[in-house]
């Protein structure tokens, strides 16, 4: 078993194999060798490390993507916004709560729920106008209608794939 | 309630926008930071064609010959760079038409936020054996009729500048 420290000073325990999914949980713990040492995760809260294990323990046993992943392959999936239907049920949070998850992923690196996570904001963004993202996401347009007409001017040179 | 999305992550996020442009272009109207990151992804691969086939040496004046003297030249160096694409039957001015490499240079789009994002420029090279005279029909569209032959070769130097 592994001991995890939240940010909340909240105390976690994981099977080693659970929480080895996370890459810079596995690399802490070959670091130390075989000890009883909590692991400090300053950067996560209670409230997101309890989901990220339940993620961790549902995906237990899958083969965890090679380190240096065929560059093709990577691309494929990149472009693939499909999730599976436990990984949809999981990631149906509020947003607060995703964004918190997707940086936790990333800190923790955990490949897999990284993707599912930017997948699930990339659908949401999918076929809504620029002023639809703002206001899902409460961002302020901050450009002059001369910066977003010369925008629009160099899309166009944009590429369709 | 809404919370802002931490911009360290749309790099991320656009990943898996980059096969749909349209929505890329959305969030490049968004606000400034998601203009900069969407412009890596918009632009990432872009092709230009710029033809250059042997012109009609009677109807191209010395100081145009000179010009192509120096593209001919210079392009080889930079062929071992970019990917070239040539066709040999099928012309592709034509489709090709409003992406050429001086329409690029000198509609005033060719800002840092499209060079700087180029990972990978495709020349476009029309090699059509269609006997049309090369300044009439779609090869007029081709590079040398083009008094300035230098936009095309500024352009590969920008972009090569900030690159390599």
């Amino acid at each position: 078993m592994v001991t995890l420290v939240t940010s909340d000073n909240e105390k976690f325990t994981a099977d080693k194999e659970v929480a080895e999914r996370s890459v810079l949980i596995k690399n802490m713990l070959e670091d130390v060798g075989e000890s009883d040492q909590p692991i400090p995760l300053p950067n996560v809260s209670s409230s997101v490390l309890k989901k990220v294990l339940e993620y961790c323990e549902h995906h237990r046993g899958e083969p965890l993507p090679a380190a240096d992943a065929d560059t093709t392959q990577d691309d494929t999936r990149k472009r693939t916004t499909d999730i599976s239907e436990w990984d949809q049920k999981f990631i149906t949070v509020d947003q607060e709560m995703l964004f918190e998850i997707i940086l936790a992923a990333n800190y923790l690196d955990i490949k897999s729920l990284l993707d599912v996570g930017c997948k699930t904001v990339a659908n949401m963004i999918k076929g809504k106008t620029p002023e639809e993202i703002r206001k899902l996401f409460n961002i302020v347009n901050d450009f002059t209608p001369e910066e977003e007409a010369q925008i629009k001017k160099e899309n166009e040179w944009a590429e369709d794939r | 309630m809404s919370t802002n999305l931490p911009s360290e992550l749309l790099n991320l996020i656009f990943k898996f926008l980059s096969d749909t442009p349209a929505a890329l272009k959305a969030c490049s109207l968004v606000s400034r930071t998601w203009h900069a990151a969407a412009a890596m992804f918009l632009f990432s691969s872009l092709s230009f064609l710029c033809s250059i086939d042997q012109p009609n040496p009677d109807l191209v004046h010395s100081k145009l010959k000179r010009q192509f003297g120096l593209a001919y030249g210079i392009l080889p160096v930079y062929w071992k760079i970019f990917s070239l694409h040539e066709t040999d039957t099928h012309c592709i001015c034509n489709r090709y038409k409003d992406r050429t490499a001086q329409a690029f240079y000198y509609s005033g789009a060719s800002s840092t936020h499209i060079t700087c994002s180029v990972a990978e420029l495709t020349l476009k090279f029309c090699r059509s054996s269609s006997s049309e005279a090369v300044y009439r029909g779609p090869h007029s569209l081709q590079l040398y009729p083009d008094a300035n032959i230098s936009s095309l070769l500024r352009l590969v130097d920008e972009l090569s500048f900030t690159h390599l």
